[in-house]
């Protein structure tokens, strides 16, 4: 399927026009490479540098690597012509006869463009927007206008607008839970530095798990296609299940290896520990005990007093002994475990995201070049090797030359956020996007509408100091808008490109 | 605590600054800035004002009677620098802003800091009123009555000092069992108060002939406006006690 040098040798004859459109085609798929870079990436990262898990160096670099071996390495070698099969461009043969491919290509370039230009805005306007939503936008405007509003699958077209209110609710919730349960475990125990050493390899073998399971089903999920596996088939589930719990538990005995080997720092003996009852206990003790001396008299009031002098002693020596575990410094270091969980989560949502997202550019690239080159329509097109690494150069330069200004803003202004907080958010974004993948309907999500989504739900746990709601409607109205942006941008460069050609 | 406070102080005072800046993200927007912080720089501020009024309460025992001016002066600067923080912290508590804690117990805890600072200028200034010695015999219980009064603001400004790791451990646990301990302590240190007091103005009613009424007069609202110290700053522990998550 994958040919080096191009597809099969052109049936037509490649005229001037061909090869404008040609050129046209690979510099609006770089175009929208680029602006998924810098848009979408960003948005991924950003709590990472905000809650000082990586520095902004560092989250450049893994975006950098992850990003570009997801999109390279696994990036779907089959795309559909149309994105989702939002209609179906054979169709386009009936209405256009010889000049179908022609059309389909001047409707690539036009969605691509369009896709481009609405995340460049956006991404100027740093709207945290959807790059699915975008190309889809942009590709329901061309068949609505090129093959008409009835022959555009709407239902297909609602699920995907349906993804960004469902989502962010979903993933809200899980982080709702994820972050009430660390809370539990660790944050609201005695010795939270202890809780977080004796949960820490729980969490990594979950975490190892549940990433196995996005990256299978949704970061593998080209080669899937590409090897013509169903990964539903009960042994592929069975291998899946078996590869991830296997890589847990390495992780888990890894982890309890390493925390063996890292003792922490302990601030006085544990030990002798009191709980924080006994002096409260024995405050409220001395309290009755002084009312009783003021309001007696005599023997009663003289023996009160011997009493309460054994008391305030002892209460004095149950103060010293009563230990919390929950200064600063100790925080701290359950933070700095947090840390390398964020981390661990961050490379694999930008892996998982860099191998989808890399066909919402390269998809109708190809399909454009295929129309071209053959001179047919078709509804799947091969996607060349070039045509991957040309997504993946377009996102890391993207990444390289505007998404680490965004990351950094982004990470600037979300120093609020603590790695826990950080890593529950990219955590239930993860989960989120694995349960969106094995879902039977399919439901399509978005890295930036889950990641936001799971912000808000640690917000609504309690684990963020202030959220700006109105910022969240600007958010979601962002969000609303994409898709009739996009298509409203696609209709237009199609009609221009359709008057230059004259078709 | 100073270093920390210094820090506090020196955060810079943006959010809605940053509109003017080029490039921001509306993913960072999304996080307003924690009140907490912005609390607890208050609370170091209120707990100067208490201190500095301490030094004036030393030298109104040791009758520098001269130098109370110039303390009360400083007081009331002091104090304008909390309201001004304060009033910072209101602007930036927008109603749009959704927290951990209700804006409303934000904003009473900010207000029952505020006025322990307006107490302590209070205080200062009754002591300029009039030159009035503390008699001879009372001195020891004027002496435990201003300083419990002091333990208790400091009390209270401890717990106002875990307000961030109370954010980091999400208003619960034991996090919250030590909130709830250090609250108790507030209660007891203000019941302390309350016994000294009547025992001081015990004291005063006992030689009411021999003050002038004008005396008589001065100490009593001395003694009342001191006992309002301790006993905001056991409201104050009270409202944070009521943000925390108990089982």
């Amino acid at each position: 399927m994958i040919d080096l040098l191009g597809f099969a040798p052109a049936a037509v004859e490649l005229t001037g026009t061909h090869y404008v459109l040609l050129g046209l085609i690979l510099f609006t798929g770089l175009f929208a490479a680029w602006n998924i870079g810098a848009n979408d990436v960003a948005n991924a990262m950003g709590t990472s540098v905000g809650s000082g898990a990586l520095t902004l160096k560092r989250a450049v670099i893994v975006a950098a690597v992850f990003e570009f071996s997801g999109a390279v390495i696994v990036g779907s070698n089959v795309a559909e012509t149309v994105r989702k099969k939002m209609f179906d461009p054979e169709k386009l043969t009936d209405f256009y006869g010889v000049d179908a491919p022609m059309v389909l290509a001047c409707g690539m370039i036009a969605s691509l463009l369009a896709a481009g230009t609405w995340l460049m805005i956006a991404t100027w306007k740093s709207w945290p927007v959807s790059t699915t939503h975008s190309i889809v936008g942009a590709v329901v405007g061309f068949g609505c206008v090129a093959l008409g509003v009835e022959l555009v699958d709407w239902s297909k077209v609602g699920l995907i607008t349906a993804g960004w209110v469902v989502s962010p609710l979903l993933s809200g919730a899980i982080a709702y839970a994820v972050f009430t349960v660390i809370l539990k475990s660790i944050f609201y125990k005695r010795d939270p530095v202890r809780a977080a050493r004796q949960q820490a390899p729980y969490i990594v073998f979950l975490v190892l798990v549940v990433l196995c399971g996005v990256t299978a089903y949704k970061g593998l999920s080209p080669l899937w296609d590409k090897y013509d596996l169903d990964p539903f088939e009960p042994k592929a589930v069975l291998l899946t299940i078996g590869v991830a719990s296997a890589l847990g538990l390495v992780g888990f005995f890894a982890t309890k290896w390493i925390l063996s080997k890292n003792k922490p720092i302990v601030s006085g003996s544990k030990d002798q520990m009191l709980h924080a009852d006994v002096s409260r206990s024995l405050g409220k003790a001395m309290m009755h005990l002084k009312r009783v001396r003021a309001n007696t008299d005599g023997k009663l009031n003289d023996e009160s007093m011997q009493v309460l002098g054994q008391l305030e002693a002892m209460h004095k020596a149950a103060v010293e002994q009563t230990g919390y575990g929950t200064d600063s410094d100790e925080l701290k270091q359950v933070e700095k475990i947090f840390v390398y969980l964020q981390i661990l989560t961050a490379c694999f949502v930008a892996f998982a995201h860099g191998s989808n997202d890399v066909a919402n550019a390269i998809g109708p690239l190809s399909a454009g070049w295929q129309a071209l080159q053959t001179n047919t329509v078709s509804l799947k097109a091969g996607v060349p090797l070039w045509a991957l690494a040309i997504g993946g150069v377009g996102i890391v330069t993207g990444l390289a030359t505007w998404g680490w200004r965004v990351i950094k803003t982004v990470g600037e202004q979300i120093t609020e956020l603590t790695p826990s907080r950080g890593f529950c958010a990219e955590f239930a974004a993860a989960i989120t996007i694995l349960l969106a993948s094995v879902l039977p309907f399919g439901l399509p999500v978005s890295t930036t509408h889950t990641l936001v989504g799971a912000v808000l739900g640690v917000g609504f746990a309690r684990g963020i100091g202030a959220l700006n709601l109105k910022t969240m409607r600007n958010i979601f109205a962002s969000w609303a808008i994409t898709i009739p942006a996009g298509a409203l941008l696609s209709v237009v460069y199609f009609y221009i490109l359709k008057i230059c050609v004259g078709i | 605590m100073l270093s920390r406070a210094s820090l506090r102080t020196g955060m810079k005072a943006e959010v809605p600054g940053t509109e003017g800046r080029t490039a921001v993200s509306t993913i960072g927007k999304l996080f307003g800035r924690s009140p907490f912080n912005l609390l607890q720089r208050h609370m170091d501020q209120v707990a100067r004002c208490v201190a500095k009024m301490g030094e004036a309460l030393d030298a109104f025992e040791q009758q520098k009677f001269d130098d109370l001016p110039g303390f009360a002066r400083e007081v009331s600067r002091m104090e304008h620098e909390a309201d001004q923080i304060r009033d910072d912290i209101r602007n930036h508590l927008l109603r749009r802003f959704f927290m951990p804690v209700d804006r409303s117990q934000v904003l009473r805890i900010l207000s029952q800091q505020d006025s322990l600072a307006d107490t302590a200028e209070d205080v200062c200034v009754l002591l300029t009123m009039k030159s009035i010695r503390v008699p001879e015999d009372l001195k020891e219980s004027f002496g435990k009555f201003r300083s419990l009064s002091a333990k208790c603001v400091d009390l209270a400004a401890s717990i106002i000092d875990e307000l961030d790791e109370l954010v980091e451990t999400g208003f619960g646990g034991a996090e919250a069992e030590k909130i709830r301990s250090l609250a108790h302590q507030v209660a007891f240190a203000e019941h302390e108060v309350d016994v000294v007091e009547h025992e001081f103005v015990r004291g005063i009613y006992a030689r009411d002939t021999e003050l002038s009424p004008g005396e008589f007069h001065l100490w009593m609202r001395l003694t009342h406006t001191l006992s309002q110290l301790s006993n905001t700053a056991e409201n104050l522990a009270d409202s944070i006690t009521m943000v925390l998550d108990m089982k």
